[in-house]
């Protein structure tokens, strides 16, 4: 059937996730006509830290705080990983660009200056991030200070226990102290979702009911801890006005999926691009690529019934790995599904992973992935590129295991932004 | 786990699978006093490691007629006592092309002769039956196979043992075995968890350890020549069919598909091997099974496994004892042809009067065999009352009942308590299902972890593989105080491990974005694989 729609596009982004997102954003920042398409891009899933290295080089099994100490060691330790290739220059501009586009929509993220800071989850644990929501910058500072502290459980919640995270940390923090409360307008449910928290935490009367329920359990304490639920599209101003109520440092603990955290950076990112040179066809994945060549492709998406042909210039793969479907695993193969890619993996199925899950090397299958040039274009084993405007960033990238070495964010955001930068040295005249 | 440093019982068992709890009841019923001793966890052999299927017999027309009649014959007696534990599906049996027509022809007439009752049905008959069967197929026969649960079976034994006056207890290893004047004295063992001595005085002692069995005699001073067979099953994503398919060939690799509630159990292989060290289901092994599984139903090939896993058939070699039960056609080269009938052996001519291995055998007979050895037992003490395991109903118990796929949701819709809430959405198990789960564990003195409630119920069995569930009933436990300090990570990362060994060999296509999203939250998040 001929499609309905034809769309015409310097840059097809495919991939909604972080590195699609993000790059999506510096396209419009660089008014790069663009449409990015793809599915729900797996932000539920995201703690809503952004990492950029948090692995120790030097030590085993341990994390580090000196992301740029680590990078730099890189090139010399693996000298094949994305990163490794990337300048600090333009990971520092790529996250700071990224840090802007999100504070304008209320999104604020801090963060030191060169240094990790150290989150703790709801088990105890500690995550290294380079950059995080202001709604945790208190998590971590109570936990270093280990001063008095009120930890809030919500009833019904399935996803978090303060007494889990007090029973972890009460040999080292004996003042921390926990409190099971009824979250506003909740009588009703036996059973509550952070999602629907969040969203309530949006308006006014929530809030004060919130505050009302609150106040009465602080006795003193200098730091009030809570799962992340302050609001998806107001969480700076919740935490604001919280804080002014309740006389406390608040903080959130980012919460195993479903993440407010990760949810409010897809909302912030997608308003971000409202009224952009980028045009964002949501919950469409590209069906068909019908024709590539070094002059550009043709690809349908979504269904054969109702189709949308669109015609772009270059292409950004930014597709995930098997989560997002941007590889696919059989019996015998990883392949790539969209371009057939050639993707780099071990020889064999039996050397995928392992035995040992928790392995802090990690299993071979995480470094699998597309290899790419020095701008970012997907090549084939002997070093040739295989489109001249196919350039592909984030997860889907091999030699990196962005899970053990805690650089997922960094690796999406940066490889990005260096792709879009390399889009614009190739395309910059035709744009 | 015991208190005191001594116990005396009557019978000591040594293995607490099917065929030790078994004979912890049918001694209980006789007035027998009874101590299992189970090194792991109950079933963690090979009684929790098959298919889960109670066997019409017909499998063995051809190789085993005695062991044939057998499985008929016990198999009426489970679905009579034990309707709660058994899912009786019926079974086909199917050749497709390339099957020999020499075998199909003389099928019928080797279940008649060995008493099984066997009806031929034509091909379109079984294609209505289950459309999942390949097109292929060229003959097919209905039989009276069904689908049982293992574990259920095991914890209700064990129940109603405990409830005439038996004793269990998990994790402990028999250290030692004490012997003088041709008996054994005494009893060593060692809680492996809390490395705790103990010792035990019995008047018999019976060997039931399955696959293990050749070590236990060993320590007594006793050569059992066991065989090691390994099998390997594939447990699918959905229910594919909803009789037992069997394939209608002389036994090979990967003949059998067992409803199992809401999923399928495919297998299995046959593998010699040497040691017990490492019993884990190999990439290769699955592989075979998928391709030979497609033959018979084409599905199998792109459908989604969650697991695989593998157990050791207790084996016995030939030359090491006549069986109870006597294989006359064994053929060289296949473990397959190995008797499956029972062996128990008294070592009385061993020079040790009250040491019994019983062993070999199938799920489906683990009644009799307990039977059988109860029998010697008793004959031993001068006890006169008959065995009536096979006349009394095996108790339905509650918690027990959750090993059941599909079971748990059930129970939550007939309770439909309001503030219960769902922990685990793969299964259907809600809150209050596991704290009742939990309280009963307690109270039986049980260890109340994460990997005892898998074995409880079908907690991390579901798609997810534990990566939402095993956050939620951690938390849960936490707030209910059955948690202290940083153990429920260790729980969490010991779950996590136990269920990746069986992940392993079937990562691919959607298991394998599953357990990356696994990694990414446990690894990537929570960072548990990091010193700490």
């Amino acid at each position: 059937m001929e499609p309905l729609h034809h769309i015409e596009t310097d840059l097809l982004i495919i991939g909604s996730g972080m590195a699609g997102m993000s790059g999506a954003l510096f396209a419009a920042n660089r008014n790069i006509k663009a449409v990015l398409v793809g599915g729900a891009g797996g932000f539920e899933y995201s703690s809503g830290l952004l990492d950029l290295w948090g692995k120790s080089l030097t030590q085993k099994g341990r994390l580090t705080l000196k992301p740029w100490d680590m990078l730099a060691k890189l090139p010399g330790e693996m000298p094949d990983h994305p990163l490794a290739k990337l300048t600090k220059e333009t990971l520092k501009q790529a996250f700071s660009e990224l840090m802007a586009s999100l504070k304008t929509q209320g999104l604020t993220y801090g963060g030191r200056k060169a240094f990790n800071t150290l989150v703790m989850t709801p088990f105890g644990t500690l995550k290294p991030c380079y950059r995080l929501p202001v709604t945790m910058q208190a998590n971590a500072e109570a936990f270093r200070k280990k001063d008095p502290c009120l930890i809030l459980d919500f009833k019904g919640l399935r996803e978090f226990s303060a007494t889990f995270l007090k029973e972890v940390l009460k040999r080292d923090w004996p003042s921390l102290k926990t409190h099971c409360i009824e979250f506003p307008d909740t009588q009703w449910r036996s059973e509550v979702f952070t999602p629907f928290l969040a969203r309530s935490m949006e308006t006014q009367q929530v809030r004060e009911k919130f505050v009302h329920l609150v106040k009465p359990l602080l006795r003193g304490e200098a730091y009030l801890g809570m799962p992340a639920v302050l609001s998806v599209h107001s969480s700076d101003k919740a935490l604001n006005f919280l804080e002014t109520q309740l006389g406390v440092r608040i903080f959130e603990i980012p919460t195993s999926p479903v993440s407010v955290a990760g949810l409010r950076l897809k909302e912030a990112m997608l308003k971000a691009l409202e009224g952009s040179s980028v045009t964002v066809m949501p919950n469409q994945r590209v069906a068909q690529v019908v024709s590539a060549s070094d002059r550009g492709f043709d690809c349908r998406l979504g269904s054969e019934i109702n189709p949308v042909r669109v015609h772009a210039g270059a292409v950004l793969l930014a597709t995930g790995r098997f989560l997002g479907k941007g590889l696919v695993a059989d019996q015998q193969k990883i392949h790539e599904p969209v371009f057939n890619l050639p993707v780099v993996q071990p020889k064999t199925r039996n050397l995928w992973h392992g035995q040992d899950y928790f392995s802090p090397g990690g299993h071979k299958i995480n470094q699998a992935g597309i290899e790419t040039d020095a701008v970012s274009r997907p090549v084939t084993p002997d070093r040739q590129v295989v489109f001249e405007s196919l350039f592909a960033a984030g997860s889907i990238l091999a030699h990196q295991d962005w899970i053990r070495n805690k650089c997922g964010a960094g690796l999406s955001i940066g490889t990005s932004f260096h792709a879009v930068q390399s889009f614009l040295q190739i395309h910059g005249k035709t744009c | 786990m015991p208190e005191k440093k001594s116990l005396e019982t009557q019978v000591l068992i040594i293995g607490g699978g099917v065929t030790g709890t078994g004979l912890a009841r049918d001694l209980g019923f006789r007035g027998l006093s009874s101590i299992v001793l189970e090194k792991e966890s109950i079933n963690s052999g090979a009684s929790g490691r098959n298919h889960g299927l109670l066997h019409s017999g017909a499998r063995y027309v051809s190789s085993d007629p005695v062991s044939a009649l057998e499985c008929k014959l016990e198999a009426d007696i489970l679905k009579q006592i034990a309707p709660h534990c058994i899912d009786d599906t019926g079974g086909l049996y199917v050749a497709v092309r390339e099957d020999e027509d020499d075998y199909i022809a003389l099928f019928p007439d080797l279940c008649r002769n060995a008493g099984i009752p066997c009806e031929s049905l034509s091909v379109a008959e079984a294609l209505e039956l289950e459309p999942a069967l390949s097109k292929d197929i060229k003959a097919a026969f209905r039989v009276e196979d069904a689908s049982i649960d293992p574990f259920h079976v095991s914890l209700e034994n064990m129940n109603q043992a405990i409830e005439h006056g038996a004793r269990y207890f998990n994790h402990c290893r028999v250290t030692k075995f004490i012997r003088s004047n041709g008996r054994i004295q005494k009893v060593l063992a060692r809680d492996v968890l809390n490395k705790r001595q103990f010792e035990i005085q019995a008047q018999i002692v019976v060997n039931a350890a399955g696959a293990w069995s050749g070590e236990i005699a060993k320590l007594a001073g006793i050569h059992v020549d066991m065989i090691y067979s390994k099998g390997t099953l594939l447990i699918t994503h959905n229910r594919i069919s909803n009789h037992v398919i069997n394939r209608l060939r002389v036994p090979s690799d990967g003949d059998i598909l067992v409803p199992g509630g809401t999923v399928s159990i495919f297998g299995t292989t046959s593998v010699r091997i040497n040691t017990l060290d490492t019993i884990r289901p190999t990439i290769e092994e699955t592989d075979l099974l998928v391709k030979e599984a497609a033959t018979m139903v084409p599905q199998l090939e792109n459908t989604r496994y969650i697991r695989a896993y593998a157990g050791v058939r207790p084996l016995i070699s030939q030359k090491s004892a006549e069986p109870k039960i006597s294989n006359d056609k064994a053929g060289p080269g296949d473990d397959r042809s190995v008797s499956r009938g029972f062996y128990l052996i008294d070592h009385q001519n061993d020079d040790l009067d009250n040491f019994i291995t019983i062993t070999g055998g199938k799920l489906t007979t683990f009644r009799l065999m307990a039977q059988k050895t109860a029998d010697l037992i008793a004959k031993k003490l001068h006890n006169t009352e008959g065995c009536t395991t096979a006349v009394t109903p095996l108790r339905s118990n509650a918690p027990s009942q959750m090993t059941e796929a599909g079971m748990s949701f059930r129970l939550w819709a007939q309770k439909g308590e309001k503030d219960d809430i769902t922990m685990c959405e793969c299964e259907m198990i809600s809150r209050n299902q596991f704290k009742q789960l939990i309280g009963w564990l307690k109270k039986n003195r049980k260890k109340a972890d994460l990997n005892a409630l898998r074995i409880h119920s079908r907690l991390g069995k579901g798609a997810c593989q534990g990566t939402f569930c095993s956050q939620r009933v951690t938390g849960f436990m936490y707030d209910e105080d059955y948690l202290k300090s940083d153990e429920g990570i260790y729980n969490i990362k010991d779950l996590l491990q136990e269920r990746f060994i069986g992940q392993r060999p079937v990562l691919w296509g959607n298991q394998l974005a599953q357990t990356e999203l696994n990694e990414a939250l446990f690894c990537g998040f929570y960072g548990l694989e990091l010193e700490k």
